[in-house]
């Protein structure tokens, strides 16, 4: 029992050793394509487009009401210590050094980020990556390092938007839930709130950004057996990116403070 | 004549099945060779190799005339430019229409205008008796027609080494005898070397010179097209008249 117990821990920390390497090698690949840049322009527009278009209504639809239920929670304690000045102040620093880059990242990798490994593994198993290699494309120049930099990018200005979208829906439920004034919200907002707050999330985003896009092409161009292993790798990387996103949240947390 | 494709006691495994066992093999200019052999017998993975798709584990393996163990990706990438490849299992960009498909290759190499590509791109369609499909996306395609624009994007480009996977595969015989056709009268406009894998012994027969059989990692057969029906070795016997009693 307990050397099958020791044997799973060994097989299982061997496997994330050999994807931690694997993800090590792609981010070799991407740097090498990148200095000096020679990225394909028309797919980097092109995703950048498509996944920031197909993800705001989603991002937009949870910020707001993420906001709404921050209020919502808050509302109790807040009428019965009179603590409307604080409001303001206590939903804009969860927002913005938070549950806004968290919520949104999460969302993102679950729109955009399973979508593309399923999108790389289908073109995986059906040889179009070697059919590329065969016609003498970079793999990582032309699908890769394009689809990485897009997701970056897509993610920074969704939780720009998100976040900002997210304050104006906790202003509107505070106005609603909470009799609170406009201009009440406004300055315990502004008046305690610094733009390094801001730029706290945003520093986030870019780094969840990095790891949804790593783990979404790795195991998409890794695909281990064949149509079922779509789904297996969707799953996998999924799970692996909330995991990077909760890590790389902790290790930031920890150095921004 | 050079040295194409140059194979010097590759061995090759995947897990414990043997795929190729210290095979030497020359493939020159201007050949045109068809790789025969039972279904699983290493054909496809032979060509991979080749192409570099897949890295041997013993031997040297050089195209051009150039070790590709000694190739960075990025000399690899270069010495792919003069291949055009149709693979087995099509390997067509469902991302891409039909014509953007078969264009691909010309756009990559950036030399031509947008307008001279459109005109070389219908011709090819036309050719492989799919003019009329060239918005389709390949989604819409029949498993046949898929097969068509691969050739029709293999060749377009007029590289130095074309290598068909299976290129009849699905199709008709009046279909398949109009695409040998094409191959053969591209080759000889061309004067490219040729390569292709498929069990038709008849149509390959016609077009190819030389045949080469691999089996259990060993070259069972290397010889001209016209003489493989004189072979006494009982596979290649068996295999090239579809007997159903014998060693396979």
């Amino acid at each position: 029992m307990i050397k099958s117990s020791h044997s799973y821990l060994f097989q299982i920390t061997k496997r994330m050793m050999q994807e931690t390497g694997e993800i090590a090698l792609l981010i070799g690949q991407i740097i090498r394509v990148s200095i000096p840049p020679r990225v394909d322009r028309n797919e980097l527009l092109k995703h950048t487009y498509r996944m920031a278009n197909m993800s705001l209504p989603i991002i937009a639809l949870t910020a707001f009401f993420v906001s709404g239920i921050l209020i919502l929670q808050s509302s109790t304690f807040v009428k019965q210590f009179d603590a409307k000045a604080i409001v303001g102040w206590a939903t804009g620093f969860s927002l913005f050094r938070e549950i806004g880059p968290i919520m949104i990242a999460l969302m993102f990798s679950g729109r955009i980020g399973a979508n593309n490994t399923a999108e790389l593994g289908a073109m995986t198993i059906t040889n179009q990556i070697d059919g590329l290699k065969a016609l003498a494309i970079d793999p990582i120049e032309y699908l890769i390092a394009p689809r990485v930099y897009a997701m970056v990018f897509s993610l920074f200005i969704l939780t720009t938007i998100g976040i900002g979208i997210a304050i104006l829906g906790a202003m509107l439920f505070s106005i609603v839930i909470l009799d609170m004034s406009y201009l009440t919200f406004y300055r315990s907002l502004f008046d305690n709130l610094y733009p390094a707050d801001f730029i706290h999330g945003l520093v986030k985003s870019i780094a969840f950004g990095i790891a949804i896009a790593l783990t979404s092409c790795h195991f998409g161009m890794n695909i281990r057996q064949g149509a079922i292993g779509v789904g297996h790798s969707v799953n996998a990387a999924v799970v692996s990116s909330a995991i990077a996103i909760i890590l790389f949240d902790f290790f930031l947390t920890y150095m921004l403070a | 004549m050079s040295s194409v494709i140059h194979f010097q006691n590759v061995s090759h495994k995947f897990k414990n099945h043997t795929i190729l066992n210290d095979v030497t093999l020359q493939i020159k200019d201007t050949e045109k060779v068809s790789i025969i052999g039972p279904a699983a017998c290493g054909k496809s993975v032979l060509i991979k190799i080749a192409c570099g798709l897949i890295v041997p584990d013993q031997g040297t393996v050089s195209l051009f005339d150039t070790p590709l163990n000694q190739c960075s990706e990025t000399e690899l990438t270069d010495l792919r430019k003069d291949i055009g490849m149709l693979f087995q299992s099509g390997a067509l960009f469902d991302f891409m229409s039909t014509a953007d498909n078969v264009a691909f290759p010309l756009r990559q190499q950036a030399i031509l205008s947008e307008d001279i590509i459109a005109k070389k791109v219908s011709e090819r369609l036309d050719a492989v008796g799919l003019g009329s499909s060239s918005a389709l996306p390949i989604s819409a395609l029949s498993g046949g027609m898929q097969r068509r624009v691969g050739i029709a994007r293999a060749g377009i480009a007029l590289p130095k080494l074309v290598i068909y996977d299976e290129p009849s595969a699905g199709l008709d015989p009046v279909t398949t005898s109009k695409i040998y056709d094409l191959l053969s009268n591209d080759q000889k406009e061309h004067l490219n070397t040729v390569i292709v894998i498929s069990s038709d012994i008849e149509s390959l027969q016609k077009f190819t010179d030389r045949m080469i059989m691999p089996y259990h990692g060993d070259i069972i057969y290397d010889g001209s097209s016209d003489k493989i029906f004189d072979c006494k070795n009982p596979i290649v016997h068996q295999f090239i008249r579809g007997e159903t009693q014998g060693p396979l």
